[in-house]
């Protein structure tokens, strides 16, 4: 019955196809020998004193570091809080920020009110605003989170209005054509046609939340990985800060493809 | 005799900081119930203007549009536009466009969609129906874009260049089966164009 289904494929194809999943497999596994030399020459350097472990840290002493965490039980406590700081950070974010524009394309008037202070906003290193949300806020997760949200928040604006801005005037018309009111506008043509804006902003949010995360934790230490980092460089224990900076590695990759599995699945057709 | 459309004294001036632009004067006609014009103009004449201003779209600046006697003053459901490009959305199946019009004004019942599916299945497109834009013919696209103008059931049919974007041979056959289709549905039909062949085509009466 499958093989029934199936078309046909000619052995050139067959051929073909097999060339392309070779390259992949070898390009793969190009990528983690890089990687595990990279590992191996540091270990190596370390031992016979090339280059001083105290400063420089070393794989396996990076490895007893994240077991000593993992045995007192703070692993993942760091993780897991700077996690959800960067999810609430960035979702936040794309959401007011969507929510913002679409308050800006419905009123022009607002818009060119606003737009001299979006430029100066998009401007200003918002880090800057740390130390204020923190004495406003309370140093802890909360003003973390905002100054995670304020750093992708005016990004997602002046990128997502630029989207419904730049939507096809004649499909606006053509809606219009059927008594669209303003609000069906925006659902039925403005909101699907600039879904891949919209999730584009949302990648681009989720970089700068890391980013907002890790320096509102070095300004808060209190959690997460940004403080472990901090601390380690304080007490001059280099083999904390590296795990610490391995381990977010981690976290942003796996972050960084969830968000790439979840554009795949909105923006098919785009 | 009743005209469907007339036209009388209709203006037409743009405003904007670099001065006003007088796209359309003093323009009358007339459209009787199933006629089929063709308007043949060079680009820039106000073809859209004009067709923008029967379908309700925008006020006229002097003169008035009468559809049915009544004078124009916003879209209206007697009126359908079919715009230059199909301008299918690209997020809905080509069922779901076709069914845009009713679904926007709010009329979409168990008979509107089927008579959506029977103007799909009349027209060749039924076994498309779940398929999305980008997987149909320029040819194909034209024809949903029409069937969706029609499902809202227009008394008259505006018609912008609607096949000026297909290539040559395509546009051949969709002119001919897009005017088959609209003397069939016994619709009017008022059809801008600044190509001559195009106007030629279809040509019931000229103007401009
Ligand atoms: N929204 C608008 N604002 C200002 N000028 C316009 C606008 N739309 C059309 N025009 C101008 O009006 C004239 C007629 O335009 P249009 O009706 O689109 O002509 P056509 O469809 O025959 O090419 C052109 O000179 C055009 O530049
Ligand atoms: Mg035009």
């Amino acid at each position: 019955m499958s093989d029934k289904n199936k078309p046909d494929i000619s052995p050139e194809h067959l051929r073909y196809l097999k060339k392309v999943k070779r390259k992949k497999q070898i390009i793969l596994v190009t990528q983690i020998a890089i990687l595990a030399l990279f590992f191996a020459f540091w270990e190596l350097a370390a031992r016979i004193g090339l280059i001083d472990p105290f400063i420089s840290s070393q794989p396996t002493r990076i490895i007893n570091t994240i077991a000593d965490l993992y045995k007192n039980g703070e692993l993942f406590h760091h993780i897991i809080v700077t996690c959800v700081e960067t999810v609430m950070g960035f979702l936040f974010g794309t959401l007011i920020g969507i929510l913002i524009a679409v308050i800006l394309w419905w009123s022009e008037f607002l818009e060119k009110v606003i737009e001299p202070y979006l430029v100066v906003l998009n401007s200003l290193p918002k880090i800057a605003l740390g130390p204020i949300f923190i004495v406003w806020i309370g140093a802890g997760p909360m003003a973390i989170v905002v100054i995670a949200m304020t750093i992708s928040v005016v990004v997602t604006i002046l990128e997502v209005l630029n989207g419904f801005l730049g939507v096809d005037n004649d499909k606006i018309k053509l809606v219009k054509t059927f008594g669209a009111t303003k609000i069906q506008i925006l659902t039925k043509v403005v909101l699907p046609s600039s879904l891949p804006v919209m999730v584009n902003a949302l990648k681009v949010s989720v970089g700068l939340s890391w980013v907002g995360v890790i320096v509102g934790e070095f300004l808060v230490s209190k959690a997460g990985l940004g403080y472990l980092i901090v601390y380690g460089g304080q007490v001059f224990q280099l083999d904390l800060v590296m795990a610490s900076v391995i381990i977010l590695a981690g976290a942003a990759f796996l972050m960084y493809r969830m968000v790439a599995w979840f554009e795949k699945l909105v923006v098919k057709r785009n | 005799m009743n005209y469907v459309v007339s036209v009388c004294n209709l203006g037409m001036k743009y405003h904007s900081l670099n001065g006003e632009i007088d796209a359309l004067h003093n323009i009358n006609f007339s459209v009787s119930e199933g006629e089929f014009i063709s308007i043949v103009g060079p680009s820039g004449c106000g073809k859209s203007t004009l067709l923008s201003l029967i379908a309700g779209l925008m006020v006229p600046t002097t003169g008035e549009v009468l559809v049915d006697g009544k004078p124009v003053s916003e879209t209206s459901d007697k009126v359908g536009y079919m715009l230059q490009k199909d301008h299918l959305f690209e997020w809905r199946t080509i069922y779901q466009n076709v069914i845009l019009g009713p679904e926007i004004r709010g009329t979409l019942d168990t008979e509107t969609k089927e008579y959506a599916m029977k103007l799909l299945d009349t027209y060749g497109l039924y076994e498309f129906k779940d398929k999305y834009p980008s997987q149909l013919s320029g040819g194909m696209r034209q024809r949903a874009a029409l069937i969706r103008t029609l499902v809202a059931r227009p008394q008259i049919l505006l018609l912008d260049e609607a096949f000026s974007a297909l290539d040559y041979q395509t546009r051949l056959a969709v002119t001919e089966d897009i005017y088959k289709i609209i003397k069939k549905e016994n619709k009017t039909a008022i059809l801008v164009t600044h190509d001559i062949s195009e106007g030629i085509s279809m040509l019931i009466g000229l103007l401009c």
